[in-house]
């Protein structure tokens, strides 16, 4: 499982709302084609300029950073891109950022 | 939740069984300890009986060793007195007057007598230290035989208090075990009637026990496709008594389940409980696949298998086999075609595929691969997920005919992936919920 932080411009926001409401929904039915099919739309919308695939150890690592700062800290879908100004140095303040877990090809089966 | 669930009672049917081999085990146990135990005093009691006898006899020889003893001193009493008379008799022949001729007389028969009845004393002697030796050893002969008693009749106490301590310690610790067979199986017996109870006002419970305690053999008909297909399409209900079954039945899965639970209910957020619903469904559903295909098919045979090897050609190349059902106790058909049918007593052989179609058929070489460790088997078969129908027809029929020349043909009978991702996810959702 790999985890991509990507930015959102606010051009694109409307349409990654229903999307990740899409996924919020998937994930709290257990439904893993949904989540599956909302996820791949929703890399779909996100900006090559700023984007990173973390490994899962990377981004523990990125949350207890950012939960050390800011112990209330929730990992919501959609971000502030301040909260990521260490991984994408030029974010715009008015930028939000993705944070989306997906899985490798073929990993989740068995 | 049941008070009492199938799963719990099979538990404490396992307990009851349990309990009752190690009551057995340990009055087996006992009885030979107790019997080694009696030989061992056995023993001892003819080894004391033997000493005593001997004590006798020593005892006997001693008091004739005396006797020996004084008849020898009489003798030899005898023998000197003989001996001072000869030669008093020889000292009043010397002091006779001499013959006319004036020659001493002879005193030759005297002489004799005296040298007769030294003899006699010499031989009274030697008999005399001969018997007074023959005393000592006698009387040292009693002494050692008495002592030879005393520790008979010491080893005879020890070996009865074994005796009595194997009594005491076997029948404590039976009373124990017979009491936790008592208690065991009064729990049981509460239980299936709890359960009873529960089954009659439960008619979704009552149908996953019949699932469960199925007899193919019922009916004597051969068992076909569509009743398979059934047995491994459980409704969602089903689904999630089959989850609390694995979760009571199987502390691996529970551990699991529990892992997985506590993951999600400590998640901060979305992305946290989007990673564990993706972690639970590559850490579970796999597990649970197998197990649904196990417990749909168990009921077919005698003996299931999980796992077994079989090498492959000369290289020491192995395959595993997810399933491997033998002794069949009806006939099983599991599609048209060769090797797709076993008789009584046959076998039958499966491989467990549960994935997107896109996995099925990225997996086709290892499944042909697979397919070779089937072919000792009657009935064999690569067992998938549902999903093998979402392929395009073209990579459907493809994945079908190379794995029905690889011997082991598709059977698409196991439930959909996703289905089963569900399922774990709602089960380790439960205790969120409630």
């Amino acid at each position: 499982m790999k985890i991509r932080l990507a930015a959102i411009s606010l051009d694109n926001l409307p349409q990654a709302h229903p999307l990740i409401d899409t996924l919020r929904n998937a994930v709290n039915a257990g439904d893993m084609n949904s989540i599956d099919t909302a996820t791949d739309k929703l890399l779909a919308l996100t900006n090559m300029e700023h984007l990173v695939d973390l490994s899962e150890e990377e981004w523990q690592k990125f949350l207890a950073d950012t939960r050390t700062r800011n112990p209330a800290f929730k990992s919501d879908y959609l971000i502030s891109g301040e909260v990521c100004s260490q991984i994408f140095p030029n974010i715009t303040s008015k930028m939000m950022v993705l944070q989306l877990p997906f899985d490798e090809k073929g990993e989740d089966d068995v | 939740m049941a008070q009492v669930s199938i799963g719990q009672v099979e538990n404490l049917e396992d307990l009851a069984r349990g309990l009752e081999s190690v009551r057995e085990a340990l009055e087996s146990a006992c009885r030979a300890q107790a019997a080694s135990a009696e030989g061992k005093c056995e023993e001892v009691r003819g080894e004391t009986k033997k000493s005593e006898g001997m004590l006798e006899s020593a005892c006997q020889a001693e008091q004739e060793a005396h006797n020996a003893v004084e008849e020898a001193q009489q003798n030899l009493k005898s023998a000197k007195d003989a001996l001072s008379s000869a030669k008093s008799e020889l000292s009043s022949c010397k002091e006779q007057p001499r013959d006319k001729d004036g020659n001493k007389p002879s005193c030759s028969s005297e002489r004799d007598a005296v040298e007769g009845a030294k003899g006699a004393v010499e031989g009274a002697q030697d008999a005399a230290v001969k018997t007074q030796t023959a005393c000592e050893k006698a009387i040292e002969n009693h002494h050692q035989m008495g002592q030879r008693v005393e520790f008979a009749k010491q080893a005879l106490a020890m070996a009865e208090q074994v005796v009595e301590q194997v009594q005491t310690e076997c029948g404590g610790r039976l009373a124990a075990v017979s009491q936790s067979v008592y208690v065991a199986t009064r729990r049981l017996s509460a239980a299936q009637q709890a359960l009873n109870a529960y089954l009659t006002t439960n008619p979704p419970a009552a149908q996953f026990h019949s699932w469960l305690h199925w007899n193919p053999a019922q009916h004597g008909a051969p068992v076909t496709p569509d009743t398979l297909r059934d047995r491994m399409n459980l409704s969602t209900e089903q689904l999630r008594l089959f989850q609390d079954y694995l979760y009571d039945r199987n502390p691996n899965y529970r551990n699991l389940i529990d892992k997985h639970r506590d993951q999600w209910a400590t998640a901060k957020g979305d992305v946290e409980r989007n990673m564990v619903s993706r972690k639970t469904t590559i850490g579970m559903a796999g597990d649970f696949g197998e197990q649904l295909a196990r417990h749909a098919l168990a009921p077919l045979g005698g003996k299931i298998e999980t796992q077994r090897r079989t090498v492959v050609g000369d290289g020491g190349k192995y395959t595993k086999t997810d399933l491997l059902i033998t002794s069949l106790r009806v006939p099983v058909i599991f599609g048209r075609g060769t090797n797709m049918w076993a008789p009584v007593g046959g076998a039958l052989a499966c491989e467990l595929k549960c994935g997107k179609p896109d996995y099925l058929y990225k997996e086709k070489d290892h499944m042909v691969f697979q397919a070779a460790g089937h072919k000792q088997a009657d009935a064999r078969c690569t067992l998938v997920s549902r999903d093998i129908h979402d392929l395009p027809p073209e990579k459907e029929k493809d994945l079908r005919d190379t794995l029905r020349e690889a011997g082991s043909p598709i059977v698409g009978m196991l439930p959909y992936k996703n289905e089963i991702d569900q399922s774990c996810l709602e089960f380790i959702r439960q205790d969120a919920k409630e």
